[in-house]
């Protein structure tokens, strides 16, 4: 287990005092921040910022302090390219007698419109980004795989093929599931033998639960993982009879 | 020649080209297509533009961000039909005869709002760094145009260190050589006190203090001995 210090005492806020709403109609996206910390104990003067961010991109927006909270003027998203999956984090600073203290913080903040169950969150989240010619690809970002599939001011009614195009699953998915198992049979930091929360985990769980898949790579070299890889991509297709998917 | 934008036939065009040079099968740029309406969607303004042999980063940003009157514009930050035009009337200065082509992010601006994208460009980035940060980006800006090394790659990388100006004006305190007015020799360097260890501490400074608020001395105050080494 990694230990980790908190010498400064910081908070650790509460994703429910944090309620984010996207506008998600308008051709830049903004938000809005319904923020509940004035019970924290924390002093009045200290500021308030809110930061979205998606992979290296960044903004930061003034929410005013503990004791006055303000949704600044414009909040648009103009830094922040094509997603559906922003994060928000929430900074509380001390800017006067520790000056650029940290006195609370939050993270990996989803914006209610996106927000679901956590026993709820799908397997395979997609994203919609700017793929230039690609019509999708995999990522496997900090929270696991994530289908990257190109917007639809790119691909008219991209979205609706997505979730109900039998022929998209049947062509794409396999593919997707080839190299999901490809990336967890290489992982040097996984053990097959762990049970835990990790991304890795749960899809090893969904290959033999929903695929069947009983056995694992003989060791964690290309050719063994290559060839498991294989396996489970194939499993997944007898599963989902993806032939007839396309062909009918 | 007037500032104008290329369509996407002419973004197509550009990058046939480059990987003509790539492959040897053309020996330079040919960018007689600028003068081609087919190839581009037209810039709002009239504002001429030189050919000229800029020293360096600063120099050619100095004059984009004026010419375009970028600070007032910001919204031309992520033009990439503007941008990638430009990349053509400066190749000479993107790619010189002698060098080799880079990737296509260097000179052809794609997914603009995407930052691991956009810091790459060698136009677009130095020009939007030198509008938001003047002065404080003579350290990323004193290069030739074409050259990237590791102390942009490590402070660019990411938006939230380049465009904070306290953190940027402790990397110039370190690095930066106010009388040679050049980086500082070894500032290209990947050990201890390196750009590389800086993004990574900082990364760790940031679970505690929002470096975005602070001065630069407490910035500096905050860096273990092993940066000691920079400070005069």
């Amino acid at each position: 287990m990694i230990r980790k210090y908190n010498y400064t005492g910081r908070q650790k806020i509460s994703q429910d005092r944090i309620i984010i709403k996207q506008d998600l109609n308008s051709d830049v996206k903004s938000f809005e921040a319904d923020l509940k910390l004035n019970d924290l104990g924390l002093p009045d003067h200290a500021k308030i910022y809110v930061e979205p961010y998606f992979k290296s991109s960044f903004m930061r927006f003034d929410f005013g302090t503990i004791g006055r909270t303000q949704n600044p003027s414009n909040t648009q998203l103009t830094d922040i390219p094509i997603t559906d999956r922003v994060l928000y984090r929430l900074k509380i600073v001390d800017e006067s007698t520790e000056k650029g203290l940290i006195l609370g913080f939050a993270d990996e903040i989803v914006a209610n419109n996106n927000r679901t169950d956590t026993n709820k969150s799908p397997l395979l989240p997609v994203d919609f980004n700017d793929l230039s010619n690609r019509i999708w690809k995999l990522e496997f970002r900090n929270e696991g795989p994530v289908l990257c599939v190109n917007w639809d001011g790119k691909i008219d009614k991209i979205r609706e093929i997505v979730s109900k195009d039998n022929k998209f699953l049947s062509l794409v998915y396999p593919e997707v599931i080839r190299q999901i198992s490809f990336n967890v049979a290489t992982d040097e930091d996984f053990d097959f033998n762990d049970i835990g929360n990790s991304w890795q985990y749960k899809w090893l769980k969904y290959f033999k639960a929903s695929l069947g898949i009983m056995h694992i790579p003989e060791t964690k070299e290309n050719k063994d993982a290559l060839e498991w890889s294989d396996d489970v991509s194939d499993a997944f297709c007898k599963s989902n009879k993806v032939i007839d998917l396309l062909i009918n | 020649m007037y500032i104008n934008r290329l369509n996407a036939d002419g973004i197509s065009e550009f990058h046939s080209q480059i990987q003509e040079l790539r492959s040897g099968t053309r020996a330079r740029l040919d960018i007689s297509f600028l003068n081609d309406l087919k190839f581009l969607s037209g810039f709002e303004r009239e504002i001429e533009i030189e050919r000229i042999n800029f020293r360096n980063k600063l120099e050619i940003s100095e004059y984009l961000v004026n010419k375009l009157s970028l600070a007032e514009n910001k919204y031309l930050y992520y033009d990439i039909g503007l941008w990638t035009y430009l990349s053509v009337f400066y190749f000479y200065l993107l790619c010189p005869v002698d060098k080799n082509v880079k990737a296509d992010a260097r000179y052809i601006l794609a997914d603009p709002k995407n930052w691991t994208r956009y810091y790459r460009h060698l136009l677009a980035c130095p020009a939007r760094l030198y509008c938001e940060l003047k002065d404080l980006s003579k350290a990323f800006l004193a290069s030739p145009i074409h050259i990237w090394g590791d102390f942009h790659e490590q402070l660019t990388a990411y938006q939230d260190i380049a465009t904070n100006k306290p953190l940027i004006e402790t990397a110039n305190a370190l690095y930066w050589d106010n009388a040679s007015l050049q980086l500082k020799k070894g500032a290209g360097s990947k050990g201890a006190g390196s750009p590389r260890r800086f993004s990574d501490i900082v990364g760790q400074f940031e679970l505690t203090y929002d470096l975005n608020v602070m001065g630069s001395p407490d910035i500096l105050t905050l860096f273990p001995q092993e940066f000691n080494k920079w400070i005069a």
